[in-house]
């Protein structure tokens, strides 16, 4: 069992929804994958205080883009996964993945 | 915009400022299709978010600073007899027959007045700025914390006191009092804490050790 830095459930989904963003990862879209991909829409401090976290853990980095008028001038501020936190997701999809080997849950062909 | 500016400043109390202005911009381009409720529930519960997650990142720290606080701020109502006496004084002696003629009287709902004044608003404000300093730029978790804390031996000092002192013209033991001072005091330790953030020394976020 190899040590590093554990994730959170909401985490690990934040995690997963930076990197289907791609460079367009922000706030906003962040909020707007996770609605899309789990059905449920996250609360916004929630989400603030999770990225916030991640990034105190060094698993996501933050900058700021071009003040836009639609945001009232206020610019955007893009994160991006760092390979910590792609290590980070990797193991506990590993971890899940070991947890459903051999299980068998109505409705779920690979279980 | 002023009202923008306020949801900034209201996020900024748990925020670094680019923090809360990122934010914001954030949920305004969500609320063009939510509407101003959304806007403003999400402007508050994004701060109480902060202000949870600083309470429970160092629970020990914050803990510790909360009972300091109280400490200080008996301390500090033990200190203030002597300047409430030296102001009255100062007052009878300049004041007092414009005051009231019958000076015997005086002094009671004077001091009386003077007391309040330095416990409820201007040692709270005191003891406010104090945690803030010592918080490690968690300045709005610490002065929540102090409040907490202190609610339990306001409200028993006051009881003990309204069972001491029953006397006519006596102002301070009164229900409304009471009230007073335990919506009124957690306000100023807040504003103190709060004046501090925006006004004090900047001070490095503690993000280690506990």
């Amino acid at each position: 069992m190899s040590a590093g830095v554990s994730l959170g459930d909401f985490e690990h989904v934040v995690l997963l929804a930076i990197l289907r963003l791609g460079p367009k990862a922000y706030g906003v879209t962040v909020r707007a994958e996770i609605a899309a991909c789990t059905d449920r829409e996250p609360a916004p401090g929630a989400l603030y205080t999770t990225l916030d976290r991640l990034e105190e853990k060094g698993l996501v980095t933050s900058w700021l883009g071009e003040p836009t008028a639609q945001r009232g001038g206020r610019a955007k501020r893009y994160v991006q996964v760092t390979a910590t936190g792609i290590e980070a997701v990797s193991r506990t999809q590993r971890s899940y993945q070991r947890l459903l080997k051999g299980l068998k849950l109505p409705g779920i062909a690979h279980a | 915009m002023p009202r923008v500016a306020l949801a900034e400043w209201i996020l900024s109390l748990t925020l670094a400022p680019d923090r809360a202005t990122t934010t914001v911009g954030d949920l305004i381009e969500d609320a063009s299709t939510r509407g101003v409720l959304w806007f403003w529930s999400s402007v508050l519960r994004t701060t109480l978010s902060h202000l949870l997650r600083d309470l429970g990142a160092y629970p020990l720290r914050i803990a510790r600073l909360a009972l300091w606080g109280l400490l200080m701020e008996g301390v500090l109502g033990i200190l203030h007899i002597l300047p409430v006496i030296a102001v009255w004084q100062w007052i009878l002696d300049h004041w007092g027959p414009i005051v009231d003629n019958q000076t015997t009287e005086v002094p009671q709902w004077g001091a009386s007045i003077l007391s309040i004044v330095f416990g409820v608003v201007i040692i709270p404000f005191l003891v406010g700025w104090m945690v803030a300093d010592r918080s490690g730029g968690r300045e709005l978790a610490a002065a929540f914390a102090l409040n907490v804390v202190g609610a339990a031996p306001h409200f028993l000092f006051i009881y003990l006191l309204s069972l001491q002192v029953h006397r006519p013209g006596n102002i301070y033991p009164t229900a409304e009092n009471t009230l007073i001072t335990l919506c009124v005091r957690p306000l100023f330790v807040t504003a103190g804490a709060v004046f501090f953030r925006n006004y004090g020394p900047k001070r490095l976020r503690v993000t280690e050790g506990n």
